[in-house]
């Protein structure tokens, strides 16, 4: 008994076996549609039966795009085919708008129905589809209701039951199918309505402005599927508030000096981010803020109804802000001291400055007096430093204070690391 | 915590090491940032002159650091006190974490302050020695006044001949006690605290790894008197992107 249970959990969880199921309820609705309404002479029912038909066919459809979308990745597809199934929420985000059109059109059609008056003039500039009254007495009024109720409550469940397994499983066609499957049942309780309104308030136009509301209800749905599944298909990225918290989690991230580009985009059920982050640390750290940030981002968007995500993370340097400053030194066997002036300076130390610090530094003996503005301009320093309050100044070139003269201090030695 | 020294240095590094510093003060309302400065007597007297001699060359070094200090901190000039020879209480600088392993020193790992990405635990490593109860009462003391959490890690070898999967079940005996000796104090203190036990591959990258994953703002971390080679502090030290605190061991010196 328990492997039976078993047996069927996994099969209520299987996106193949649940689209089959889903087949399987259109046919049946499509039968006892067809013939129930052909025999109540109710074009409405039969119609709806022959929608259904259609709805067997979309239904095939998305088990298709489920297998293809199963697919192993390739050379040729190093993503795999997952995109498919946004074709799927394409078409059904269209059939679905197609179908709050149509039924609008009859809504309309229908309360026009009520005043003839205002319907001739209407048609005599419109052309709206003919209106079918029901045709129903007594005998069969218990199996259409029976029929409506029947195909309401299926729609919903069914309609549930694909969106759960299409959301646990990743398949956006099989949301998409589940979300048309609730439409068909909103349209399918409107129906029961109207049956319901003529067989006890002789009042069938009770279903004709509750259908032009479930029309703007249906076409919203299908606008939505349709912007969805053309977002993805043109990698629209994955909405600001997803960015807007992968920038917070990355700039809290230890190490993160900033974010010089945040990219993302959707394939399938996989979120893709790429992301080039600006940190001046060195490639062991690196490696580990890497971690960091790996592990917050893959928890965030896998909480975020992405079932898998892909990150590209790049790292690179803050922009060096190169330039050149120069000290007036006194050397003498192999020791430092910054000079209090040009005249006690035995040598000039020209260093190259990346990140505010010194990465190079060499050193020159003092040119003349009169050709050290000359040789610092040649040299392309912006800054000279003496030890001095008042230092004296060189033509073309900003002289400043050295806030030691020990050559350790103002960053004249090799770092140790 | 009742001392923050820091090292002045005209470097990207010593300047985020004064920012961090001047945070830490502020936070843990602390009167005076202490600023280590090397005298330089000797250097004085190579440019000294009847004009300015050796004694007004270093009022006036002391004058342009205090002026410096000031302006990358903010503090006022009456906040810092220079120092050439006192090492007491922490010391926050980048260099001095590598080689000055008989001194607590916190290396800021260019954060420019210890809750700039807001607020995090602490996190402090143990192991099977009571080295970590040291530093953990100085994290300990640290989170009471910053109202942090402090994460206790540990880091194990799988005991082959137990069947366990749970990383707990491998502990040795006295790595258990001092898990038990690290709640006692933290429980005392009113901390909140946690474990994390793992059965990581390599230490160090076990300790940053974890504090990634819990966004943990500092790593308080205790030397060991008797490791001679293969320091996990040094390791961590190397790589580490979150701030870190070595705690010098209470007895011995670490080459």
């Amino acid at each position: 008994m328990k492997a039976i249970m078993s047996r069927l959990q996994t099969l209520a969880a299987s996106p193949f076996a649940v689209m089959w199921m889903v087949v399987g309820m259109y046919a049946v609705k499509a039968i006892l549609k067809i013939g129930i309404g052909q025999h109540i002479n109710s074009p409405m029912i039969a119609g709806d039966g022959f929608h259904n038909l259609a709805d067997i066919l979309e239904a095939l459809a998305v088990l298709l795009v489920i297998w293809i979308s199963k697919r192993p990745s390739s050379d040729d597809y190093p993503f795999g085919k997952k995109n498919v199934e946004f074709f799927t929420s394409l078409a059904i985000g269209a059939v679905l708008l197609v179908m709050s059109f149509n039924f609008a059109l009859q809504s309309l059609s229908g309360l026009l129905a009520i005043f003839p008056d205002i319907d001739a003039a209407v048609r005599g500039f419109l052309p709206l589809p003919e209106h079918h009254p029901l045709v129903m007495d007594g005998g069969t009024f218990p199996y259409v209701v029976a029929l409506a109720l029947g195909s309401v409550i299926a729609s919903f469940l069914v309609s549930r039951h694909q969106k759960r397994v299409g959301k646990a499983s990743g398949h956006a066609s099989m949301i998409a199918d589940g979300e048309e499957t609730a439409g068909d049942g909103i349209i399918e309780l409107i129906t029961l309505l109207g049956v319901l309104g003529e067989y006890f308030f002789h009042a069938p136009w009770l279903e004709y402005p509750l259908g032009l509301l479930v029309a703007g209800v249906i076409a919203h749905t299908g606008w939505e599927l349709f912007m969805s599944g053309f977002r993805v298909l043109l990698q629209h990225s994955i909405g600001a508030e997803h960015e807007a918290e992968i920038r917070s989690r990355c700039l809290n991230m230890a190490g993160v000096q900033d974010l010089a580009a945040v990219k993302t985009f959707q394939i399938g059920s996989t979120a893709v981010c790429m992301i080039t982050v600006v940190t001046e640390h060195n490639t062991s750290t690196i490696a580990q803020i890497k971690y960091g940030l790996e592990q917050s981002l893959i928890e965030y968007l896998l909480q975020s109804d992405f079932k898998e995500c892909e990150l590209h993370l790049k790292f690179q340097k803050p922009e060096p802000n190169r330039h050149r400053v120069a000290f007036a030194v006194i050397s003498k066997d192999n020791h430092l001291v910054v000079a209090a002036d040009v005249e006690q300076a035995s040598h000039i130390i020209i260093c190259d400055v990346e990140h505010d610090d010194i990465v190079r530094s060499k050193q020159e003996p003092k040119p003349l007096a009169a050709e050290l503005s000359q040789f610092l301009k040649r040299k392309r320093v912006t800054r000279f430093y003496l030890f001095h309050p008042q230092p004296q100044a060189v033509e073309g070139v900003e002289v400043a204070t050295a806030p030691s003269f020990q050559a350790q201090l103002v960053g004249l030695n090799p770092r140790t690391r | 915590m009742e001392k923050i020294t820091c090292v002045f240095r005209r470097s990207t590094e010593g300047r985020l090491a004064l920012l961090f510093a001047a945070d830490l003060l502020k936070r843990l309302e602390l009167k005076v940032l202490t600023v280590y400065l090397e005298e330089g007597r000797a250097d004085a007297g190579r440019i000294c002159s009847d004009e300015r001699p050796v004694a007004q060359l270093l009022a006036e070094q002391n004058a342009q650091v205090v002026a410096a200090v000031a302006s990358i901190t903010g503090l006022t000039p009456e906040q810092i006190v220079l120092t050439a020879s006192d090492t007491t209480g922490i010391i926050v600088d980048h260099s001095m974490a590598f080689e000055r392993a008989e001194l607590d020193v916190l290396s800021p790992s260019r954060e420019k302050a210890l809750l700039i990405r807001g607020k995090g635990p602490l996190l402090v490593p143990f192991g099977d020695s009571l080295s970590a109860l040291h530093a953990a009462n100085i994290a300990i003391e640290l989170a009471a006044k910053l109202v942090l959490p402090v994460v206790f890690y540990h880091t194990t070898w799988k005991d082959e001949s137990l069947a366990s999967a749970q990383p707990e079940d491998h502990m040795c005996a006295e790595a258990k006690q001092v898990a038990e000796a690290l709640k006692t104090s933290a429980t005392a203190s009113g901390v909140q605290h946690s474990f994390v036990v793992e059965t990581a591959d390599d230490v160090a990258e076990g300790i940053l790894q974890c504090s990634l994953r819990l966004g943990v703002r500092m790593i308080v971390m205790p030397r060991s008197a008797k490791t001679t080679i293969g320091c996990y502090v040094n390791q961590a030290l190397a790589k580490s992107p979150v701030p870190l605190l070595a705690v010098a061991a209470k007895s011995g010196r670490q080459p």
